[in-house]
């Protein structure tokens, strides 16, 4: 068991024990020892199931809505920014959310990761180790970089150790110097316009329309969503056409513009495989740009589209 | 009958014949993601892979099909019906599908009701099956009563052995598909035939190291809702339909008409019961308000309304809803849960 997993659950069985907290959301194993499952303690004895680790890549937030008494979420660094941004749109009250930060150095890509060896059938144990991830199977150990087997948007993380917390535990980490470059960007950057078109229409027309990305997010939040509304229609229903899926998808990424924590599971949900985080790194990097936005980072932070500044006015409209 | 075989350089010959009469759905690669999809002419079928991502089912009831269009003119309004069925071959369903649509041929049809856009499409196709080549990790379909080696609902059945499949007709339908092969196609010797039977044992071998305890489905079912871990799946549940538009064998559907500039269409499209909207009223009152009504219902009409009303189980054991972001695997549950 490892040092973070003994430290989650005795701070979690303190904070139940103690009455500080009704509830804890945090993860536990899941079907296989590559997968995790969100866990909810409620009783000091709950506490024994959960853990932390490598597999943990569920954004814990997407469970925060309204709560009416205190609950404690064992928050990555992505986690907390979405618990930050919830917050200050008014989803839940800041007193009845304790952030109980762990630090975070990338989430595995399951799929990734059983295609990179080759789907085994006998997967017992996955651990990390420095900077790699090891995989104990059936027929000895695997050793794989860990960049090459996290989710991408990990790679790329401002947040791995989070920035607004009510505690930590474990030793923070840097953030990835690459997360202002946007690297992720450069093969759309390279591509023209006709080509990015023909991207997209390719990817988009995959989707099946079983809103896994929006209900996975944290941020979607809305009651009803646009996409389901018939008065008026916005968007065709029904997947595996493009018209209503272009509509849904481009109409889910602007409404995350600037409330984005970047955890990734949109993309990690997604049963098709649309690479959903580069059209939420495309507005990241608009709204950083153009107003010094990155969502969740402080508590003082206003919601994007509900702040003018001055400097504003300077800003080019095309 | 007297058993066939193909060799696979063959197959290319084959399939252009039946193209020449029907179109031919394979399973295709498409920008990262393998679904079954329309061959086009020349093009090879990828026949040697795990599953594909996306169920067959969408061959015969599409994601979204059109039903109906209609287009106000000068003489008034009008209304089109559309049929888009023409005959089709599925090359290389996988034995889970075929199964699936065993289930979704009784539900379509249930209580003498036809569902004409889904029985029109099914009667003018030919599922040619391929038995898995290499077990798929999560598989447990023999656990479900899928039959791994051939399949019924299927009208031929290959088997891979090697540089060649063996060939099983078992239906006039088949025997006509295989018939349009003509030279394609040679005896297959007992060598062969062995070969096909072993390759078959070996993938059931394999298979039953996956196997789910499936005994008594509806049991189970009560069983797990009255155990302590329900809370906790119900609760992770994220409302999507992951599990539901990947199932062979779910066919829940929501009609809307989509009108623009004059004109408009009534489309069908999938839906799901996980879903929150799904059962929400006009006024707005919503029978199954939270996840636990709503998944209680998924996991009552697999396991024991459609045992009960098509004498089918709603699972076939393909294991594309672990797919699950959130980990819930339901079948894996009931294998686990204590039955009295």
């Amino acid at each position: 068991m490892s040092d973070l997993t003994d430290k989650v659950r005795a701070r979690a069985k303190e904070l139940l024990e103690s009455g500080e907290v009704k509830l804890v959301i945090g993860h536990a194993r899941g079907t296989t020892p590559y997968r995790s499952r969100p866990h909810f303690a409620s009783t000091p004895e709950q506490t024994a199931d959960l853990i932390h680790d490598v597999t943990c890549a569920t954004n814990l937030a997407v469970y925060v809505s309204k709560p009416k008494e205190k609950v404690a979420v064992i928050a990555k660094g992505c986690d907390a920014r979405s618990l930050i941004t919830i917050i200050n749109e008014g989803q839940a009250e800041r007193g009845n959310v304790v952030i109980v930060g762990v630090p975070c150095e990338g989430k595995l890509d399951e799929g990734g990761l059983l295609e990179r060896l080759g789907f085994p059938r006998q997967v017992k144990a996955v651990r990390e180790e420095g900077e790699e991830v090891v995989v104990e199977g059936t027929e000895g150990e695997v050793r794989v970089a860990r960049d090459e087997v996290v989710m991408p948007n990990c790679t790329y993380c401002r947040a791995r150790t989070p920035a607004v917390r009510d505690e930590l535990i474990g030793d923070p980490v840097p953030a990835r110097e690459e997360a202002d470059s946007y690297p992720d960007l450069a093969e759309l950057d390279a591509m023209t316009e006709a080509e990015r078109a023909a991207f997209w229409h390719e990817q988009l027309s995959k989707c099946i329309r079983c809103y896994a990305c929006r209900n996975a997010c944290p941020s979607c939040f809305c009651p009803e969503c646009f996409v389901d509304e018939y008065h008026p229609q916005w968007a065709l229903h029904g997947g595996g056409q493009f018209r209503g899926n272009w509509m849904w998808n481009i109409g889910r990424a602007q409404h995350l513009a600037g409330r984005c924590s970047a955890c990734g599971s949109c993309q990690r949900g997604c049963p098709v495989d649309i690479p959903l985080m580069l059209l939420n790194r495309w507005m990241e990097r608009a709204t950083n740009e153009a107003f010094d936005h990155l969502a969740g980072m402080s508590e003082e932070q206003k919601q994007l589209a509900a702040l003018f500044r001055k400097a504003e006015a300077k800003v080019e409209h095309g | 009958m007297d058993r066939l075989k193909i060799q696979k350089t063959r197959l290319g010959e084959w399939v252009a014949k039946l193209q020449e009469s029907a179109a031919v759905y394979a399973p295709m690669e498409r920008a990262g993601m393998r679904c079954f999809a329309r061959l086009a002419e020349g093009a090879e079928p990828q026949l040697d892979y795990g599953n594909t991502d996306l169920p067959m089912k969408d061959v015969l009831f599409p994601q979204t099909e059109c039903l109906v269009t209609w287009q106000r003119t000068p003489d008034g309004l009008q209304v089109t019906e559309v049929d888009t069925s023409e005959p089709t071959v599925i090359l290389g369903a996988r034995p889970c599908d075929v199964t699936g649509l065993n289930f979704l041929d009784r539900a379509f049809t249930l209580g003498g009701i036809e569902d004409p856009y889904y029985v029109r499409r099914r009667e003018k196709t030919t599922v040619i099956a391929l038995v898995c080549p290499h077990p798929v990790p999560g598989c447990f379909g023999p656990s479900v009563g899928v039959n791994e080696t051939s399949p019924e609902g299927a009208d031929v059945v290959l088997t891979d052995v090697g540089n060649a499949y063996v060939v099983e007709v078992k239906t006039e339908k088949g025997q006509a598909a295989v018939g349009r092969g003509g030279e394609a196609f040679a005896a297959a010797s007992e060598e062969d035939l062995i070969a096909a039977r072993e390759a078959g044992e070996a993938l059931l071998a394999e298979l039953a190291e996956q196997a789910i305890a499936m005994d008594e489905p509806e049991a189970r079912a009560k069983a797990f809702l009255d155990s302590p871990q329900w809370q906790q799946v119900w609760g992770r549940c994220l409302s999507c339909g992951i599990c539901a538009f990947l199932c062979p064998t779910c066919h829940c559907f929501d009609i809307c008409d989509q009108s623009c500039r004059g004109g408009g269409e009534r489309i069908r499209c999938y839906d799901t019961c996980s879903s929150k909207i799904y059962t929400k009223q006009a006024g707005g009152h919503n029978a199954r308000p939270t996840p636990k009504e709503r998944l209680t219902q998924r996991l009552m009409h697999k396991f024991s309304y459609a045992p009960e009303r098509l004498g089918l189980i709603g699972c076939v054991g393909c294991a594309r809803c672990r797919r699950c972001p959130v980990d819930i695997d339901l079948q894996m549950e009931l294998g686990a849960v204590a039955v009295e």
